[in-house]
């Protein structure tokens, strides 16, 4: 499991059973309510009194729950943002998000360029289980990086540089989206991440590297 | 109209008390269109409003039809990008803009000023200009289909710089923008009016604790509309500004510019549009459990922590962006679950005691409670950065706010439509017609909305046309798209229902609940100046519950 997944895994550990707990509880206490105090011949309503305890026990006892849930948040979302705390990364990717498509660039592979195309999603090439920095940003409006299955994305904001810290299992096609919606073919706006085990991604790269400078030098001659 | 007051006048006149104010000689009401024009009564405008805004609820439900159809199957099959871009934009702010905020503002411009026992409401004139502003900004926002490029098309949000004139180009997005601001000053004005009637115009004995929960939900929520409303209209004038060149929102900080301005209008709204439907069910719940509202005070600390904490919460939408304090955005929005939970301790708290009687609006109410439930504790899901950062802006969002929005509010509507419709047109609706309509809109809206809770989650990005059958949502869309035409069915039957009961009409009297509030000491509908007669004492925010538990009394002292 990767981080973001981990962190994510642990914070909806926490947030969904209690919230189905509270749904059941609710709901029971109106089936309860329906069924014992249907209105029938003879049965009369009692009278309402204040029962300022039993009010203040409800409120105390949200308040705690509220309490576990921001202490869960917040220490995941430290350990999600701040990126001091994160490994170092064993790889970095420029992301370039723009109406309709993604581009990605490695600073570590010179000259290797991975594009959308037209009606050709663009595909995202990292080694799978390492920790990859990204370093995100858009040509024109605001777009979204949004890789489901890591459980996080990140809008990609004008004149701004976002940068983050993902790994990803070993995978040659997970699903990205752009999540911000961004006009006319935003449906489109997808791109795939293909995370490789670390043998088979040095051939990509060794790959890669050698039909960069092919196409440099078709260029320069 | 005479017989009826004369009636109400009976009921109450043995221990009534003289008013205090006097009440204003009616001017004579005008009929027809030039009353449809220009008449100020708070209950004809509050109708009025009422109207249009079930209008545009039709007709934005016309283009969620249209959507989920085009959502369905994979594929494009009833329209183009560009044309379901159009549709979502305008979906969204139809519903929002003109229909749940002025629908509720309907309610309480018709209700308040009856429930504090006004003979009228604050400032009529410019009740009435707001009615007008929200109807023209509607027709103009709507009027946008007629242009050569289409509708608005940047979502309801219209988030820059995607609605700048380079992602947004052309007329249609610019009679948006002015549609919108017109109709959210419509709505500004019509929350001023109200709360200058819960200020100004209650009768002598209302004090402020002893307000209906009903006047004191509108009176958050007018406060809430005043205080936030603004910065919409700073918003969308600076929007249309920069499409005209003005340099307003350019760069890095322009675009946060605009969302936290948006927000700030946006989130506390999303509680102008949940508030009015927990007073009146909760007002429902009372009188037909036959019972006062347990826990009134903790309701009113509750919705008054609830606006103020509404007024910081508005970064959680922008949790993805970068651009703001996650966590205390996370702590404001996640506190909000104390109040709520209040809302619901009182609910139950009042059903429990009493003798219960499942009418149509007292299932309604409760399906607001219990269905709301779902968008509320998902909304504390979604208010945790770590889980936000995945879920944000998928369809579990979507799922999210229908609950609160369509499966909740709407519920807490049609309780309160059920319950005042007597009060409003003087004759019943049906109760078995009323009964199938609730039941079918159970099934439709969890058959709708259930699914994308896992849609989104498993990956479906919001306000997409289109996704391939190997992203595998093609069974969870096609069941989204089928319980959407149930509820629209659900509607249909509402409709039928409106129309047989009005045919043959069964005459509602003055109080067929048992109310608890002054409304029903009035003839049904009230006559112009709301009460013929002197009002029934106030001593508490159930007079009417007072009232009978005196007579019950002074008649076993007789016997």
């Amino acid at each position: 499991m990767t981080s973001t997944q981990h962190e994510f895994g642990d914070v909806q550990g926490i947030y969904l059973p209690i919230g189905l707990a509270v749904l059941a509880i609710v709901v029971a206490a109106f089936a309860f309510a329906v069924v014992r105090y249907r209105a029938r011949p003879g049965r009369a309503p009692r009278p309402t009194r204040d029962r300022y305890a039993v009010e203040a026990a409800f409120a105390t006892a949200i308040a705690a729950i509220v309490v576990v849930l921001l202490i869960t948040t917040f220490r995941a979302n430290a350990d999600i943002t701040d990126t001091a705390r994160h490994p170092r990364p064993g790889f970095a990717v420029d992301v370039v998000a723009y109406r309709w498509g993604w581009q990605f660039t490695y600073p570590s592979l010179p000259g290797v360029v991975d594009r959308s195309g037209p009606d050709v999603p663009a595909v995202l090439h990292v080694p799978a289980r390492t920790e990859v920095r990204f370093r995100l940003r858009t040509e024109d409006v605001v777009h979204a990086f949004w890789v489901p299955s890591v459980r996080y994305k990140a809008d990609a904001w004008p004149d701004t540089m976002r940068t983050f810290d993902l790994s990803f299992p070993e995978g040659s096609a997970i699903s990205g989206h752009c999540a911000q919606y961004c006009g006319l073919k935003h449906s489109d706006m997808v791109f795939t991440v293909a995370a490789m085990a670390p043998a088979e991604f040095r051939g990509w790269a060794a790959a890669a590297r050698r039909r960069a400078a092919d196409t440099a030098r078709r260029r320069a001659g | 109209m005479g017989g009826r007051g004369a009636e109400a006048r009976g009921r109450h006149g043995a221990e009534a008390r003289r008013l205090s104010v006097a009440i204003p000689t009616p001017t004579r009401p005008l009929r027809g269109l030039a009353g449809y024009l220009v008449g100020t009564d708070h209950k004809s405008v509050g109708v009025r409003i009422f109207g249009t805004a079930f209008g545009f609820f039709l007709a934005g439900g016309v283009l969620a039809l249209l959507m989920r159809s085009e959502l369905a199957r994979p594929g494009m099959q009833i329209t183009s990008r560009d044309g379901y871009n159009q549709l979502f934009t305008m979906h969204g702010s139809t519903m929002i803009y003109f229909f749940v905020t002025p629908v509720a503002l309907a309610l309480g411009t018709y209700l308040v000023p009856l429930q504090v026992g006004a003979a009228e409401i604050a400032a009529p004139r410019v009740n009435l200009i707001g009615f007008w502003l929200f109807l023209l900004g509607g027709v103009i926002a709507w009027s946008s289909f007629l242009t050569r490029n289409g509708a608005g098309a940047a979502a309801w949000t219209a988030e820059y710089p995607q609605s700048d004139s380079i992602g947004t180009p052309g007329a249609g997005m610019d009679l948006w923008i002015v549609g919108v601001w017109l109709g959210v000053l419509g709505t500004l004005l019509l929350g001023a009016c109200i709360l200058a009637t819960l200020v100004g115009r209650r009768a002598p004995g209302m004090t402020m604790l002893r307000l209906p929960v009903f006047c004191w939900a509108m009176l958050v929520t007018s406060l809430m509309v005043v205080t936030s409303f603004p910065a919409l209209l700073t918003a969308m004038g600076g929007l249309l500004l920069d499409r005209h060149g003005v340099h307003v929102y350019r760069g890095a900080y322009g675009a946060s510019a605009y969302q936290d301005l948006f927000w700030f209008y946006g989130h506390p709204v999303v509680y102008v549009m949940f508030f009015p439907f927990v007073g009146a069910a909760l007002q429902v719940i009372a009188a037909l459990s036959r019972r006062r509202l347990f826990g009134y005070k903790g309701v009113t600390l509750s919705l008054l922590a609830f606006a103020a904490l509404s007024m910081s919460v508005w970064g959680h939408h922008m949790f993805t962006t970068g651009q703001v304090s996650n966590d205390y955005f996370s702590l404001t929005s996640t506190m909000l679950a104390v109040p709520a939970g209040m809302e619901y301790v009182a609910a139950v708290g009042t059903l429990i005691g009493g003798t219960l009687l499942l009418r149509t609006p007292m299932l309604f109410a409760i399906g607001f409670f219990v269905q709301f439930l779902l968008g509320g504790l998902s909304g504390i899901y979604v208010a945790s950065p770590p889980l936000d950062y995945h879920v944000h802006d998928s369809y579990l969002v979507v799922a999210h706010f229908h609950y609160t929005l369509l499966a909740g509010s709407v519920f807490g509507l049609f309780a309160a439509v059920y319950f005042w419709w007597p009060k409003v047109t003087g004759y019943l609706l049906r109760e078995g017609l009323g009964k199938l309509h609730f039941w079918i809109f159970v099934v439709g809206t969890n058959l709708t909305f259930l699914p994308q809770f896992f849609l989104g989650y498993d990956g479906m990005a919001r306000r997409i046309a289109d996704y391939t059958a190997a992203d595998g949502w093609t069974t969870g869309n096609t069941i989204s798209t089928v319980g959407s035409f149930v509820i629209a069915l659900s509607i249909v039957v509402f409709a039928v229902n409106v129309v047989v009961s009005w045919l043959v009409q069964r005459p509602a009297g003055p109080d067929p609940w048992e109310g608890q509030t002054l409304e029903w000491a009035t003839s049904s509908p009230p006559p112009r100046q709301n009460f013929d007669g002197p009002l029934p004492p106030i001593r508490s925010a159930e007079p009417l519950v007072d009232w009978r538990e005196e007579r019950a009394r002074a008649e076993a002292t007789a016997s």
